[in-house]
């Protein structure tokens, strides 16, 4: 069974050109994605409508054969759907595991001793205590793009959307967060959704989407 | 929880704004509680006074509005008729009926001459006490002639409040009974010695108009003032023994030629006075109001109350002051107001993105929103909370250095109206010289009398017990409210019009 299905969905921003158009997917639990395609095809555009941020013009999006419309964004996104932007969008001023504790805090989920928990989950993505404690400002982008993907793990969402994840990362640890991420699918049956460039990444995962340039203008 | 933590946190993060929006709300919170509790003292004093002051009125021609209002009246005459008219004592009698009224008495006077072997006392005093005196509608019967004593009437001991309040007392004999017919009265002490009068003589006194028209009065007492010979020319009575006597007399009136070669009747001329007594300033004011509605024409009539005018002048400082500073304390909130919301704005450019980060990742818009109001109220809270101490400690202090400067102005606006008028300015109320509710009473300005004399021993309240008590502790923590609310308001607009999407194409 899907647990997020696309419907004809469209997208404009300027309501003259499809970003996105006419389409219709659906992704599953336990299967790790890789949506590829061309710089500027859509695929920040596809995820921003899969977490709720953006409305497809038109089509449905649905969770769990809920409308996404009829589902509080703000829920959805703190508790189901996990997303780790291209551009990261930590608070700065936090410290890394100050950020990942806040969400937590968001998802009022109820964990025990979220310090111990958020260390655990920045050491598995390969950061130390040192770096646990420095603030956002203080870390390379890579440090940064670590701090992201702990963030979405932190309060075990159903879905994982995340935008080039690896974009930043060398080639051993590239390896080491493919690792993550294809644990949760075939250990949490977690449905992950990845948008790459990387063809490591794109082979190393269940399904590869190509997502194409809208033909219709 | 979390949200609260998190403001806490922000709030460290931001020292520098956050102390400087500290001291603007310090400073605000310090002087809106100062000028609160002077406003709550002065509040305070005005109940305290009105509560324990009982208050004398009268109802008067409406001088004022007479002559202001016809000011080119042709007929001279016309305007003193109107300036005499007076209300009976049946009419007095209705309107003390009213709810309000605590206690009503009145008096008539009347002036007689001394019987030939008698001498009256010679006052030094050219400011002899006429009984009905300007307040009461001038002297009547100005075509009359004037006898050398003065006899008033009273109809209740009530009314007789140079006795009360202890200025004459009797030292000799006792007072007339309340109604007593049988013409009892009580003399001064100098009238006594000079003529040699003690208890249970009697006195023989004439109309002026008519020398063969006498009366026999006697004494059942002698009072005795030390401080002023004001008096001394003056025989109290009942109303009745004297009503007696002004009724007889008009029934046994001539019509004679006066000096002038004028026509006029020998009755005597009686001065008739009502005062009702309230046991508080409300119960005056509702008076004032009642009269109208019970009838009283009031183009013609007034109700004063030379208690009420000397109540408003002592508390005149204090309420200047009260008006003054809360203007003050206005101008204050409102510029302080201002600069919040100009800070406020400022901060909310700066936390944009973190608004957009939070609603991205799944924090609901009014939980950003509370996070961002419970920073700006905990730091306004401390704010006031310890400009409430400041303003609490210093308002008594500050309270009274103002009190001074403006009983001060006040004075000097005095001296100066003085000076140009004369010394003693009829038209300058706050030289009330300690006589508050008696209008019996003479002024005391004799000469030798102190430099300013409208100045000296006024009654201003000058020491003030601000109180900074629950009340204003509440008002300011409803302001601190209103302060976030309002300056948040700007950052709360924001923060629910933020599209989260929009911070991922902001961001690269
Ligand atoms: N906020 C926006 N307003 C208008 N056009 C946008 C906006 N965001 C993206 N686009 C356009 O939409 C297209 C797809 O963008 P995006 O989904 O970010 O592509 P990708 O992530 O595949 O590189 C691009 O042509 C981009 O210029
Ligand atoms: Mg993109």
């Amino acid at each position: 069974m899907s647990i997020i299905k696309m419907e004809n969905i469209s997208y404009t921003y300027d309501k003259k050109k499809n970003i996105i158009s006419n389409l219709s997917y659906e992704f599953e639990k336990g299967l790790v994605y890789s949506i590829v395609g061309k710089s500027s095809a859509g695929k920040t555009t596809l995820l921003s409508m899969l977490s709720g941020l953006a409305k497809p013009t038109n089509g449905e999006i649905f969770y769990n054969d809920l409308s996404l419309s009829k589902i509080n964004q703000f829920d959805y996104r703190s508790k189901y759907v996990g997303v780790i932007f291209q551009s990261y969008n930590l608070l700065p001023h936090l410290t890394a595991e100050e950020n990942v504790i806040l969400s937590m805090d968001i998802s009022g989920k109820k964990i025990e001793n979220k310090k111990q928990v958020a260390l655990e989950l920045l050491k598995s993505v390969g950061l130390n205590e040192d770096i646990a404690k420095r603030k956002i400002l203080k870390l390379s982008g890579g440090e940064q793009q670590r701090v992201a993907i702990a963030r979405t793990l932190s309060f075990d969402p159903d879905v994982i959307l995340a935008d080039e994840p690896t974009g930043n990362l060398d080639q051993d640890t590239e390896n080491a967060i493919m690792n993550i991420f294809i644990d949760l699918a075939k250990q949490k049956n977690k449905c992950v959704i990845l948008v790459t460039h990387s063809p490591k990444v794109a082979s190393m995962s269940d399904v590869k989407y190509e997502l194409k340039k809208s033909d219709i203008q | 929880m979390y949200i609260f933590k998190n403001s806490l946190k922000s709030i460290i993060r931001n020292k520098t704004r956050n102390i400087l929006i500290f001291v603007l709300v310090l400073l605000i919170a310090i002087s809106a509680c100062i000028a609160l509790s002077i406003k709550n003292s002065a509040d305070l004093a005005r109940e305290t006074m009105s509560n324990s002051l009982s208050i004398t009125a009268q109802i008067n021609t409406n001088r004022q509005k007479i002559m202001g209002e016809q000011p080119n009246l042709e007929d001279k005459s016309q305007m003193k008729d109107m300036l005499s008219q007076r209300l009976s004592i049946d009419e007095l009698k209705n309107y003390a009926t009213s709810e309000y009224v605590d206690n009503f008495y009145y008096t008539c006077s009347v002036s007689l001459n001394s019987s030939s072997d008698m001498e009256v006392y010679e006052t030094t005093n050219s400011n002899v006490p006429e009984f009905g005196g300007k307040e009461m509608g001038g002297p009547r019967g100005g075509m009359q002639n004037q006898g050398d004593i003065s006899i008033v009437g009273y109809n209740s001991h009530d009314g007789m409040t140079t006795f009360i309040d202890g200025e004459n007392v009797i030292s000799d004999g006792s007072v007339f009974d309340e109604g007593s017919t049988d013409n009892s009265c009580v003399i001064s002490y100098e009238l006594a010695t000079l003529n040699d009068f003690s208890v249970g003589d009697t006195i023989t006194l004439s109309n002026p108009n008519k020398e063969t028209e006498t009366y026999k009065f006697i004494i059942s007492g002698i009072f005795k003032n030390e401080t002023s010979d004001v008096y001394a020319n003056q025989i109290y009575t009942s109303y009745e023994s004297l009503k007696n006597i002004i009724d007889s007399s008009s029934e046994n009136a001539e019509e004679i030629e006066n000096d002038m070669g004028m026509t006029m009747s020998t009755a005597l001329m009686d001065t008739t006075n009502g005062f009702f007594v309230f046991s508080n300033i409300d119960n005056y004011e509702n008076f004032c109001k009642d009269v109208e509605t019970m009838g009283l024409d009031t183009d013609t009539y007034t109700v004063s109350s030379s208690d009420v005018n000397a109540f408003e002048q002592s508390l005149l400082p204090l309420n200047n002051l009260s008006k003054f500073t809360m203007i003050f304390f206005v101008v204050i909130l409102i510029i302080g107001a201002l600069i919040l919301i100009v800070f406020n704005i400022f901060s909310i450019r700066e936390k944009k993105y973190e608004i957009g980060v939070l609603t991205a990742i799944g924090m609901k818009k009014s939980k950003v929103a509370t996070q961002f109001l419970l920073e700006i109220f905990i730091v306004t809270m401390c704010a006031i909370l310890a400009g409430t101490a400041i303003g609490a400690l210093a308002s008594k202090p500050v309270g009274n250095y103002l009190l001074d400067e403006q009983i001060q102005s006040i004075q000097t606006d005095m001296q100066n109206q003085n000076k140009n008028f004369g010394g003693n300015f009829q038209g300058t109320p706050p030289s009330m010289g300690g006589d508050m509710p008696d209008d019996n009473k003479a002024p005391n300005s004799e000469n030798g009398a102190p430099e300013n004399p409208g100045v000296a021993g006024n009654n201003y309240i000058t020491d003030i017990d601000t109180t900074t008590d629950i009340s204003v502790l509440l008002s300011l923590m409803g302001m601190s409210l209103i302060l976030t609310l309002l300056s948040g308001s700007v950052g709360i607009i924001s923060i629910l019009k933020y599209d989260p999407l929009k911070i991922l194409s902001n961001r690269t």
